[in-house]
């Protein structure tokens, strides 16, 4: 804090237009306590000229968060509700002479804020915003976070972070973020409002190190794509060999839509006999290390695996298992997902 | 001149233990590994704070002492060869308040390696539930790990008893005992405590020193491999000053512990008193037995980031929980775990004293804080006066 703008240490010291108003035109308000900042606002408008004569706020959050409300204030007294409405969360943060990188939230906060009284004061039915819920922790849908990534040119996950506070916390929804983030600004590219050396792209996954054991047929040499995709007459698998199939020695087998498809219309015991077939064909080699795997039970498209042998508490099991996925799905064209049970 | 009441953050090296360290950078400077003179006089200042360390501890003999970089490794190292001790035992419990040292590998074990953890939630007053920890304790748990004093409430877990569950099982029992050593009696003789993590910059000494108590007979997998220092436990050229210093700090400790708990114990029992007159502000976990330096109040309706900046500003420097989760933006798992209402998850404070601490400091914070609390309250949308609308709505 003490690192900040004066600016900012001053409004945080003595904030301006601190309180309620009375009979106000238009309250407006954004964040929650579990989100860790609240910020409500209060307008008083000339109804002739829609001229803001007014502005209170209450904030609940860090310093720099009582500051941005202060700031706020400032901006909008005097200007008409619709001169208002333009203001950006970017304008805030010049306002208060910039802000640290992690508390750009706290211009956000105050943006939305904003924008909730205003479209009170219009008479404009602040419609839900119904999209997709991305983190677990803090309460942003996908439509917002894309409102944000856009009029902020976002360009990282961890400014996605510090405007939002999405991914802050137990991070599960990291990788979602990544996407969304990589989408959106495929699209701005596409658009012609972001270079395209600025945009961001979800981490290229790691082709996985697989001992050669795991080649089916010694040679390096993946197996036929028909081998196991017959299921009571059914043929799942793919029917064609992929193109790259022939160099794809520990490459990232890719699940095929026709696979999954047909995966999805077969029966609980249908399933559970293709996919026990397939780590049959890989027991074998595990066999040949003193190891074991069987299948106890398959999910949907999770199956879950017992190591046993001397893959128990192996320190490669992991490396075995993720090896095993990744010859399931080459052999059946499911994106199945392996999971050891004790 | 800065009140400092974050002491479970870190403290000021102690002037003798400076004295006592500065010699080795420059003149006692040999390795000591090396057979040369220099080099063993090196060597036998490092034995010397072994025996020290062993003595705060109550260890039944110093080889029990590793010297390492500080309790983060201690941690790891600890749990990560007690799970591969024991490759057949793929589970271990943790508590709900541990630190992110222990938190963090977990959560990593859990998700690479497939080890199940079992978090044994607290009481509100941070009292561990026993009745879950019996139930989740079995021969397939390799590693207990339990902190002996929590770090942001100070509340004391009954390790030694929790340890003596544990070895029913055959399980190895880890305590992050960062916060306790040098603050309450340790006896590690006459536990069945197998591994104890400690941190030299909490009890004066400097950063980056730290050690871990491994019991006699306990197979241990190194995790740094290398060179044979410390017995081939721990690879790595000896932080001698560093380890001079966390032995001298480690006899300043033991024979200051009681007085000091006294002393810090009257002191913050001022300070107690002095909060619970602040409305709407709760001690954590008062009713539990606590460290003698530590107290948690957490005030509703108020943030705790804007407490510490004006507190800061009037010279007080305390914090709101741990140091090491600051820059993540959930609430304290601790007081989660501890059942502190929402509308106080967000307002904590932590004051850890010293014994350079003096009644006329606390007499200061008891001074400046209401007025802080008060306008902040003035400022918040929450709290009475507020409409009940605002507490709800969601954001986004």
């Amino acid at each position: 804090m003490w690192q900040c703008s004066d600016k900012v240490q001053d409004h945080f010291l003595n904030p301006r237009n601190v309180g309620a108003l009375e009979q106000p035109d238009a309250e407006g308000q954004a964040g929650t306590l579990a989100y860790g900042d609240a910020l409500k606002i209060a307008l008083k408008v000339d109804r002739d000229s829609g001229v803001i004569t007014d502005a209170r706020f209450k904030s609940f959050g860090c310093g720099v968060s009582i500051a941005a409300a202060s700031a706020l204030t400032e901006i909008i007294i005097g200007r008409t509700i619709d001169e208002a409405s333009v203001v950006s969360d970017s304008e805030i943060v010049d306002y208060l002479g910039g802000l640290p990188d992690d508390k750009m939230y706290c211009a956000v906060l105050g943006h939305e804020a904003l924008q909730t009284a205003i479209a009170q004061y219009r008479g404009e039915n602040d419609a839900a915003d119904s999209s997709e819920k991305i983190c677990k922790c803090f309460p942003a849908r996908k439509a917002f976070l894309e409102r944000i990534i856009r009029t902020n040119k976002l360009t990282s996950p961890d400014q996605v972070t510090n405007y939002t506070k999405v991914s802050g916390g137990c991070q599960s929804c990291k990788k979602p973020i990544e996407e969304l983030l990589a989408a959106v600004n495929a699209d701005m590219v596409n658009e012609g409002v972001l270079d395209a050396a600025q945009a961001y792209h979800a981490p290229v996954k790691a082709t996985p190190f697989m001992p050669a054991k795991f080649q089916m047929n010694g040679n390096g040499a993946p197996p036929r794509p028909n081998g196991v995709s017959e299921a009571n007459g059914k043929s799942i698998g793919p029917g064609v060999p992929r193109p790259n199939a022939s160099q794809s020695a520990g490459g990232e087998a890719q699940p095929t839509p026709q696979g999954l498809a047909a995966f999805a219309k077969l029966n609980p015991e249908e399933r559970i006999e293709l996919v026990s077939k397939a780590i049959d064909e890989l027991r074998p080699f595990l066999k040949a290390d003193g190891g074991d795997c069987e299948l106890v039970e398959v999910k949907e498209n999770t199956a879950f695996v017992r190591l046993s042998g001397a893959c128990m508490g192996c320190q490669m099991a992991s490396v075995t298992l993720s090896g095993v996925q990744q010859r399931l799905i080459e052999k059946t064209g499911i994106p199945l997902r392996v999971v050891p049970v004790q | 001149m800065t009140i400092y009441l974050d002491h479970n953050a870190t403290t000021r090296v102690d002037p003798d233990v400076l004295e006592a360290m500065l010699p080795f950078f420059t003149e006692t400077y040999g390795n000591p590994s090396s057979k040369h003179g220099p080099g063993e006089a090196a060597a036998m200042a490092v034995q010397k704070a072994r025996r020290q360390v062993q003595a705060l501890l109550g260890a039944d003999q110093a080889s029990e002492v590793m010297f390492n970089s500080g309790g983060t490794e201690s941690v790891n190292s600890a749990i990560v060869s007690a799970l591969e001790s024991a490759p057949l035992r793929r589970e271990m419990i943790v508590s709900a308040i541990e630190h992110s040292a222990v938190r963090t590998l977990a959560d990593w074990l859990a998700k690479n390696k497939g080890i199940r953890v079992h978090t044994i939630p607290v009481d509100k007053n941070g009292r561990i539930d026993v009745v879950a920890y019996k139930e989740a304790l079995s021969e397939r748990v390799a590693v207990v790990s339990m902190m002996w004093a929590n770090n942001e409430t100070g509340t004391i877990l009954p390790v030694v008893e929790l340890a003596e569950m544990a070895k029913e099982v055959g399980a190895t029992f880890h305590t992050d005992a960062v916060q306790a050593v040098g603050k309450i009696p340790i006896d590690l003789k006459s536990t069945q405590i197998d591994m104890l993590s400690l941190s030299g910059h909490k009890l004066h000494a400097p950063k980056g020193i730290g050690a871990l108590y491994l019991r006699k007979g306990l197979r241990f997998r190194p995790q740094i491999k290398g060179g044979h220092q410390e017995r081939g436990r721990r690879a790595g050229t000896e932080n001698v000053p560093g380890i001079v210093a966390l032995g001298k700090a480690a006899e300043l400790a033991g024979g200051r512990m009681a007085d000091d708990a006294a002393y810090l114990t009257a002191l913050r029992d001022r300070l107690e008193a002095g909060l619970r007159e602040i409305p709407n502000a709760r001690i954590v976990a008062s009713e539990n037995d606590r460290l003698p330096n530590t107290t948690s109040v957490v005030f509703d309706y108020i943030e705790s980031e804007s407490i510490l900046l004006l507190l800061d500003k009037e010279g007080i420097a305390a914090s709101s929980g741990s140091a090491c989760s600051s820059g993540s933006f959930e609430p304290s798992h601790v007081l989660q775990a501890m059942s502190v209402p929402e509308t106080a998850l967000r307002g904590a404070v932590r004051f850890s004293l010293a014994r350079e601490n003096t009644e006329a400091e606390i007499d200061r914070v008891l001074e400046v804080l209401p007025g802080i609390v008060a306008k902040l309250r003035e400022i918040s949308p929450f709290g009475e006066g507020a409409d009940a609308s605002s507490q709800e709505n969601a954001y986004a």
